[in-house]
């Protein structure tokens, strides 16, 4: 009997473990800021792809569709309306040509609140 | 003698168990996959399609196929979202359009 | 009497108010642009997006001199002087032999209900004669396209909307589909080539509508190919993350006939070479 505990305790320890080797590294990855990874989705062409339409310091080649996200936390007090701007800008101007990033699922919930973090500090 | 037959009980229920759950998945995927792809067809006889949503179909598939119904469950909730999403798109431009025409 | 003359134009009027004709269309798409683009002559848009950007102009000249269509429109001759296992050729299909009628396509064809493209009576002609169809976005339908073009260099764009409420349907349709958002990018033809037009999207500036239809078909450097104006659809569809719809289907023909119509006054310059 006393062997069996042994065993279901070894079994917990290891299923245990298991699953924290995937948080311990998660871990190191949420070290790189919130804007840091903002940054990365909002540059990825295949992710926020913003550079296609707006000037963003450091990034290169960028479109001029939109106009440049400079001095945003004044332009933007209000981080939600960024954040809504983001999720969808249909709602506000219908026929603007950018895309609706939440709305239409083109990032996820996460991932905008990355970008949003971003852009706030531009 | 009494701990082999505890042992060999509780081993064919776990395998019970594991199949009944397995069964209850691959229902699930199949519901939702299902759901899917009636969508992805309401949106394609719109002519409003998105060219995203068939891959996540096809990825869904692929990971039933390997046993992970937990992950095609929720690729084929992403493609029945997207288009209903495309769905409502085209019902909208229907009213929109005209706004945006040169005048 | 005189009330029902009043009646009369009153619905007239509404009437014209609510549906704008084809002709109000054009020209308030020629006057858009002039007033976007007021140093560019409504001529030279037939040059896309070169007509608005004299730096790449320059280059633009340079690739023409070569004329990376050269082979598409010999081999398009070849075609089409080649006789049909049945003795007969493309010339026996077309108006004029098939020469120098680029200019009256698309058209409303009041027999079958239908937009009329190029490509789409190509592959009836050869159908007609028992041979096989052609794919309709490359290939050797662009060659004999490209030909067919070269013939009609010059000739003024002149697309007809005949008295028919049929046809005036299929306009209003290309209409809806150019000014209609789609796709996971949520953009329309008009968001592109109408209101961001000469702006950049990324390193690519955006050329205007109007003229984009009279230099097809196309060489296309990164196609490193000819392509039909079709094949462009299909690729401008894709970019915004929509399935593409088939090429000479309905949707496509109509877009056609609506987009060709806004250039109607501009002089053919196919076949054409672009980035
Ligand atoms: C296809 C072009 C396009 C893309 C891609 C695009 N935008 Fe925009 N954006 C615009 C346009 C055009 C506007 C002007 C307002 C409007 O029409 O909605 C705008 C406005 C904005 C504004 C408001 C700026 C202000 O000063 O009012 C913010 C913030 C913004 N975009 C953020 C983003 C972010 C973040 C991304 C990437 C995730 C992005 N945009 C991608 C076209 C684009
Ligand atoms: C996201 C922007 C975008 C959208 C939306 C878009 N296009 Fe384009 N289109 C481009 C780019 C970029 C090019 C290549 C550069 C240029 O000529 O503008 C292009 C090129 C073209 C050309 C070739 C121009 C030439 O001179 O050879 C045609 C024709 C065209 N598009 C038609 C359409 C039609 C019709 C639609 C709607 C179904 C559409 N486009 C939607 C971006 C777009």
């Amino acid at each position: 009997m006393r062997k069996m505990v042994a065993a279901f305790v070894t079994a917990v320890v290891c299923t245990l473990g298991a699953l924290m080797v995937p948080a311990a590294s998660s871990m190191a990855e949420e070290a790189q800021s919130a804007v840091e990874q903002g940054k990365a989705i909002a540059f990825d062409r295949k992710g926020g792809n913003c550079l296609a339409c707006h000037m963003i310091a450091t990034g290169d080649l960028p479109g001029n569709i939109g106009p440049p996200l400079v001095a945003m936390a004044q332009r933007f007090p209000d981080k939600a309306k960024l954040r809504a701007q983001i999720w969808d800008a249909t709602a506000i101007n219908p026929h603007s040509a950018m895309p609706p990033f939440g709305k239409n699922r083109i990032l996820t919930e996460e991932q905008i609140d990355l970008v949003t973090e971003f852009i706030y500090v531009q | 003698m009494h701990k082999k037959y505890v042992i060999a009980g509780a081993l064919i229920l776990a395998g019970f168990q594991a199949g009944l759950a397995q069964a209850a998945d691959e229902a699930a995927y199949k519901a939702a996959c299902d759901a899917a792809e009636e969508a992805r067809k309401m949106s394609a006889e719109l002519k409003y399609e998105w060219n995203t949503v068939a891959p996540l179909i096809e990825k869904a598939g692929a990971a039933a196929t390997a046993g992970d119904f937990g992950k095609a469950v929720s690729l084929c909730d992403e493609a029945r979202l997207q288009s209903e999403a495309a769905v409502a798109q085209a019902r909208q431009q229907a009213d929109d359009w005209r706004s945006a025409v040169v005048k | 009497m005189k009330r029902m003359v009043t009646v009369f134009l009153g619905a007239a009027l509404v009437a014209g108010l609510a549906w704008a004709t084809p002709e109000d269309d054009r020209q308030a798409f020629v006057e858009y642009f002039q007033n976007r683009f007021p140093d560019v002559a409504v001529a030279d848009y037939i040059n896309g997006v070169y007509a608005i950007d004299p730096g790449a102009y320059e280059q633009w000249v340079q690739i023409e001199e070569f004329a990376p269509y050269e082979l598409a429109i010999a081999e398009g001759k070849e075609l089409f002087e080649t006789p049909f296992a049945n003795g007969k050729t493309y010339a026996d299909c077309f108006p004029n032999g098939g020469i120098g009628i680029r200019q009256n396509y698309p058209y409303f064809d009041t027999a079958t209900g239908q937009v009329k493209t190029l490509e789409l009576e190509i592959n009836e002609c050869r159908e007609k004669n028992g041979e096989k169809p052609l794919g309709y976005k490359k290939g050797p339908i662009a060659s004999i396209s490209a030909y067919m073009a070269f013939t009609s260099r010059g000739q003024v764009l002149d697309v007809k909307i005949p008295d028919d409420p049929r046809a005036m349907a299929a306009y209003e349709h290309g209409k809806e589909f150019y000014y209609s958002k789609r796709g996971q990018l949520n953009f329309s033809c008009a968001d592109c080539h109408v209101s961001n037009s000469g702006m950049m999207i990324r390193a690519d500036r955006l050329s205007p509508a109007l003229g984009h239809p009279t230099h097809f078909p196309v060489y296309r450097s990164k196609w490193n190919d000819m392509g039909t104006l079709h094949r462009r659809f299909d690729g401008c569809n894709k970019q915004v993350r929509a399935v593409p719809l088939k090429a000479q289907g309905e949707e496509y023909r109509d877009l056609e006939y609506f987009v060709t119509y806004m250039s109607n006054g501009l002089v053919i310059n196919g076949p054409g070479a672009r980035k």
